[in-house]
C-alpha cells in the first residue's frame, strides 16, 4: 500500500479564507477565555419569520468568492458549490497541482456534506409546493442535488478520477478525507481532493435548533447544551508520498490511520469512539500512548459526555499530549468542521501548538510550545457513529 | 430488491425474464397538469399502512423497504435476516440520489399555509441520513463502519465499489450494500422540469427516444471475500471481478457527448479485472432514453469495445421495464447482472425499435435467452458528470 500524504490545504469561513488567513484568526481567538459571541446578520432574501436563533458563525452571501477563484467557475451555481470550488481552488493552487492532464485525469474529488446546497433546495421544495409540478424549477432542481459541487469541481478542474459524494452528519468531511486517503493509498486514485462543506439557511437553523441540535449561543465542548451553527468549506490534496516527492512538494501530513464504528445495537457511542480510535492506531502502527496532539470534535449538547469520557482516557494514556476542541471556536458547521479539524491537525506539523487551544481539563498547565509527531482527530456524530484518523508528521521521505 | 416489478428478487426477475413492465398511473403524489402520467410504483409495502403513512411519510416508507431488502439478502445467503454476523466486522454502504432531502409535505403545507413562524421545523427533520442510518445499523447490529454515497444516478453502483474498498482494505469483513430510492414529487417534479421524462413507453437507443420514467427501487448486495465465504459455507452468486469510476469533467446534467467519461470508467474495470473487451459476455446498460445519455454512451461502448464486437455483444437495458430507480438502479442492475449470470440467461429489453443510426446494428433481445456467461459487465451514470462501471464474473 501506498502513503498518502496532504499537499495542498483549502479553507473558507468565516474565521479565514486560506489556511494562513483561518489558522492566524482561530489561534488568536484561542487565547479568548469566553467563546465567540457571533450574531447572523439579516441576510436580504432569507424568509421572514422563520424562528431560528440569531447567533451563529456565517459569512454568506457576503464572502466574495470571486477574489479567490476563476469568477467563470462561480457563475450561477449555489453557494454550497461556491465554498468548495474556492477551497479546493485554494488546495489546488497551494499544493501547486500540476495541470499535467493524466494526472489530473486519475484525481478524485471525494466531498462530504450534510444538508447540500440547502438554500436551492428548499427554495426548489418551497415553489413545488407552491406551483406543483409543472411549477418546478429547472435551475433549482439540478443544481440542488447533493453531488451538484462535486461535479462543477471536477469539472472546473478537470478531475475525472473517483466523484463522490458523502452525505451524513458530524463526522462526514472526515470520512471523505480519509475514504479518499484509502483510495489513494490503494492505487485507485494517483490523487484526490476531499474534504467538506455545509451552508447555513434559516430553515436548516431552525430545524435543526427544533430538534436540539444546535444551540443558542456558541457552548464549549462539554456543555450540555449544543453550540451554535457554522458554515464554511474545507478540503485538502491527497497525494501518494513518493509522487510528492518527485514534485518536490513538502507534504503538510501523512494520513497514517482511520477508523469509523457505530454504536449498532448492543453498543454506544463511547464504545463505538473507543473501536474507532483503536482502528485507526492500529493501522497507524502506533499506541495510544504515542498521541501528542488530541483534537476532539466535541460541541456540546448530546454526543459530548462520549467524547469527554474518550478524551480523559486517551489523556490518562500518554505522557504529555495537548488537547483541543475546536468547535468551541468554529461552531457546529457539519461537514466543515469535521474537515477542518483535519486540517487543523495538519496545519499544526508547520505552526505547532502553541495557542491553539485551552489545555482539558482546565487545570492543566499552559500549553507547551511545540510541533506534534502524531495527531489523533476524532469525532463523535448524533447517529452514533464514530470516526477517527491519525496524521503523522511526514517524514524525510513523504514529500 | 424491491422494484416496481416485484418485491423480492425472484418476483422482480421472473416477470423482468417474462417481458413485463412495471409502469403504471402514479397514485404516490399530485401529478396536476403533467404530461407525463406513469411510473414505476412498488407495491405498497404494508397494505394496513395508513394513508398518511404512503403520501406523507415517504422516508418511512423508503426505511421500511430498505429493511425488508436487507432481510431478504441475508436469507438468501444464509444468515440469520435480524443480525449481521459479527457486527463490529459488519459495514453498511448506501446509495441514494435523495439521501436527506428534506420532502415532508406537511411541513411546507403549514409553512405556506399558516407562515414561516408556525411550521413545525423538527418535522423538515433536515438532519435526515444518520438517524436512518443509525436505525438501520441498530436493526442489524452494524457496529462497523456505515455510510452514504450520493452521486446521483451512479449511487447504487458506487456503494458497491465502496463496499468493495471496505474488504480490500480490511475495515470489514461483510459488508450490506444498499441502492435505494423512493419515487418522489420532488425529483419526478425535477427530471420533469429539465424535459427528461417522456409521456410515451421508453425507447432506449432508438431514434424515437424521447426520455425516461422514474420509478421506486431498492437493490441490496452482500459483498465479502471469497475465502471468508466459502470458509462461512455461503452460496456465492458470483465475483466482483473489477470496479471502475470517472468523472466526465463536463456538463452538470449532460454527459460528455463522445462518451469519454464513461469509457473511461469501463476501461478501468476491465483493468482491475485483468480482462479485455471482447471477454466481457453481456452489458446491463444505463440506457435512460434520454437523446443525449444514449448516444454518449453507445460512443463510449464502441471506443471501449469496437465496433465489431459491439455488433454482437448482447446488451440490456432495464429501464423500459423498471424504471429509473435514480440512487437504486446501479444496484438493482448490478442484481439483474448476478442473476443473468447465476442463470445463464439474458432478459429482454423492451421498446428497442428503429436504432439510432449511428449506432448500426446492436444486439439486445425481444425474449430472454439463455447465453453461455462467463463476465458481464453493469454500467451507472449520473448527474454531475458521475460515471460507475461494476464487472461480475461466475463463481
Amino acid at each position: 500500500m501506498a502513503t498518502a500524504v496532504i499537499t495542498g490545504i483549502g479553507i473558507a469561513c468565516p474565521l479565514g479564507v486560506g489556511h494562513e488567513a483561518f489558522w492566524s484568526a482561530f489561534s488568536s481567538q484561542c487565547l479568548d477565555r469566553d467563546p465567540p459571541n457571533h450574531e447572523i446578520a439579516p441576510r436580504s432574501g432569507d424568509p421572514e419569520g422563520v424562528p431560528a436563533p440569531r447567533t451563529g458563525s456565517v459569512f454568506l452571501p457576503e464572502f466574495q468568492a470571486e477574489r479567490y477563484a476563476d469568477p467563470r467557475a462561480l457563475r450561477k451555481v449555489s453557494d454550497l458549490t461556491r465554498l468548495l470550488t474556492v477551497a479546493s481552488h485554494l488546495s489546488l493552487d497551494d499544493a501547486s497541482f500540476p495541470e499535467d492532464r493524466a494526472l489530473r485525469q486519475e484525481t478524485g474529488v471525494y466531498f462530504g456534506t450534510c444538508f447540500g446546497s440547502s438554500a436551492y433546495h428548499l427554495e426548489y421544495h418551497e415553489t413545488l409546493r407552491r406551483e406543483g409540478v409543472t411549477g418546478a424549477s429547472a435551475l433549482l432542481f439540478s443544481h440542488s442535488v447533493f453531488n451538484a459541487p462535486s461535479g462543477h469541481v471536477g469539472q472546473t478542474y478537470k478531475l475525472r478520477g473517483g466523484n463522490l459524494t458523502l452525505v451524513g452528519g458530524e463526522t462526514i468531511g472526515l470520512d471523505a478525507i480519509s475514504d479518499a486517503a484509502d483510495r489513494v493509498r490503494a492505487g485507485i486514485d494517483r490523487a484526490a481532493l476531499a474534504g467538506g462543506a455545509d451552508q447555513y439557511s434559516p430553515i436548516v437553523h431552525a430545524s435543526l435548533h427544533q430538534s436540539g441540535l444546535i444551540g443558542e449561543h456558541f457552548a464549549q465542548a462539554f456543555d450540555e447544551s449544543p453550540t451554535a451553527i457554522a458554515e464554511g468549506a474545507a478540503t485538502v490534496l491527497l497525494e501518494e508520498a513518493d509522487a510528492a516527492r518527485a514534485r518536490h512538494r513538502t507534504a503538510y501530513a501523512e494520513v497514517a490511520g482511520s477508523g469509523r464504528a457505530r454504536a449498532g445495537k448492543t453498543g454506544t457511542g463511547e464504545s463505538a469512539l473507543r473501536r474507532a480510535i483503536a482502528a485507526a492506531c492500529d493501522e497507524a502502527k502506533i499506541n495510544p500512548s504515542q498521541l501528542d496532539l488530541l483534537i476532539c470534535g466535541a460541541s456540546g449538547g448530546k454526543t459530548a459526555p462520549a467524547q469527554r469520557v474518550v478524551l480523559e482516557a486517551l489523556l490518562s494514556e500518554a505522557p504529555d499530549p495537548v488537547s483541543i476542541t475546536p468547535k468551541d471556536r468554529l461552531g457546529e458547521g457539519f461537514a466543515f468542521t469535521s474537515a477542518a479539524l483535519l486540517v487543523i491537525g495538519a496545519l499544526s506539523f508547520r505552526y505547532g501548538v502553541s495557542g491553539i487551544g485551552k489545555p482539558i481539563p482546565a487545570n492543566r498547565s499552559a500549553l507547551p510550545s511545540r510541533v506534534p509527531s502524531t495527531v489523533l482527530i476524532f469525532s463523535l456524530n448524533a447517529g452514533n457513529g464514530a470516526s477517527a484518523v491519525v496524521l503523522r508528521q511526514p517524514g524525510p521521505t513523504d514529500g | 430488491m424491491t422494484t416496481c416489478l416485484g418485491t423480492g428478487v425472484e418476483e422482480s426477475w421472473r416477470n423482468l425474464l417474462s417481458g413485463r413492465s412495471g409502469m403504471s398511473d402514479v397514485t404516490s403524489f399530485p401529478i396536476d397538469g403533467s404530461k407525463v402520467l406513469d411510473a414505476g410504483e412498488a407495491a405498497p409495502f404494508d397494505e394496513s399502512v395508513s394513508e398518511h403513512e404512503k403520501v406523507f411519510d415517504r422516508r418511512e416508507r423508503a426505511r421500511k423497504h430498505l429493511e425488508r431488502a436487507c432481510r431478504e439478502a441475508l436469507r438468501n445467503a444464509g444468515l440469520d435476516p435480524e443480525i449481521c454476523p459479527d457486527p463490529p466486522r459488519a459495514a453498511l454502504v448506501l446509495g441514494s440520489s435523495l439521501a436527506a432531502s428534506a420532502t415532508s409535505l406537511e411541513f411546507w403545507n403549514a409553512y405556506i399555509d399558516r407562515g414561516p413562524g408556525e411550521a413545525d421545523y423538527a418535522m423538515l427533520r433536515s438532519y435526515d441520513v444518520e438517524p436512518m442510518i443509525e436505525t438501520i445499523c441498530r436493526e442489524f447490529d452494524i457496529q462497523g463502519e456505515a455510510r452514504l454515497v450520493s452521486n446521483a444516478c451512479a449511487a447504487g453502483a458506487s456503494c458497491i465499489t465502496l463496499g468493495a474498498d471496505l474488504l480490500r482494505l480490511n475495515r470489514a469483513d461483510f459488508v450490506i450494500c444498499v441502492g435505494y430510492d423512493t419515487l418522489e414529487l420532488h425529483t419526478f417534479a425535477g427530471f420533469h422540469s429539465i424535459g427528461a421524462l417522456s409521456k410515451h413507453p421508453l425507447h432506449p437507443f432508438s431514434k424515437t427516444r424521447a426520455g425516461m420514467k422514474l420509478s421506486d427501487g431498492v437493490g441490496v448486495v452482500i459483498l465479502e471475500r471469497e475465502k471468508d465465504a466459502r470458509a462461512a459455507g455461503r452460496k456465492l452468486l458470483a465475483r466482483l471481478l473489477g470496479r471502475g469510476e470517472s468523472a466526465d469533467a463536463h456538463h452538470l446534467t449532460q454527459p460528455a457527448p463522445d462518451g469519454s467519461g464513461a469509457a473511461l470508467a469501463m476501461q478501468r474495470a476491465l483493468d482491475r479485472a485483468n480482462l479485455k473487451p471482447y471477454e466481457i459476455d453481456f452489458v446491463s446498460l444505463h440506457a435512460t432514453a434520454t437523446p443525449s445519455n444514449d448516444l454518449a454512451e453507445y460512443r463510449a461502448l464502441r471506443t471501449v469495445f469496437g465496433e465489431d464486437t459491439l455488433r454482437t455483444l448482447p446488451l440490456h437495458a432495464a429501464k423500459p421495464a423498471l424504471g429509473h430507480s435514480l440512487g437504486a438502479a446501479g444496484a438493482v442492475e448490478a442484481i439483474l447482472s448476478v442473476l443473468a449470470l447465476r442463470d445463464q440467461r439474458i432478459p429482454p429489453t423492451l421498446g428497442v425499435i428503429d436504432l439510432e443510426e449511428e449506432m448500426g446494428e446492436l444486439s439486445f433481445l425481444r425474449n430472454a435467452e439463455e447465453h453461455d456467461l462467463r463476465a458481464v459487465m453493469s454500467n451507472s451514470f449520473g448527474f454531475g458528470g458521475c460515471n460507475a462501471s461494476l464487472i461480475f464474473g461466475v463463481v
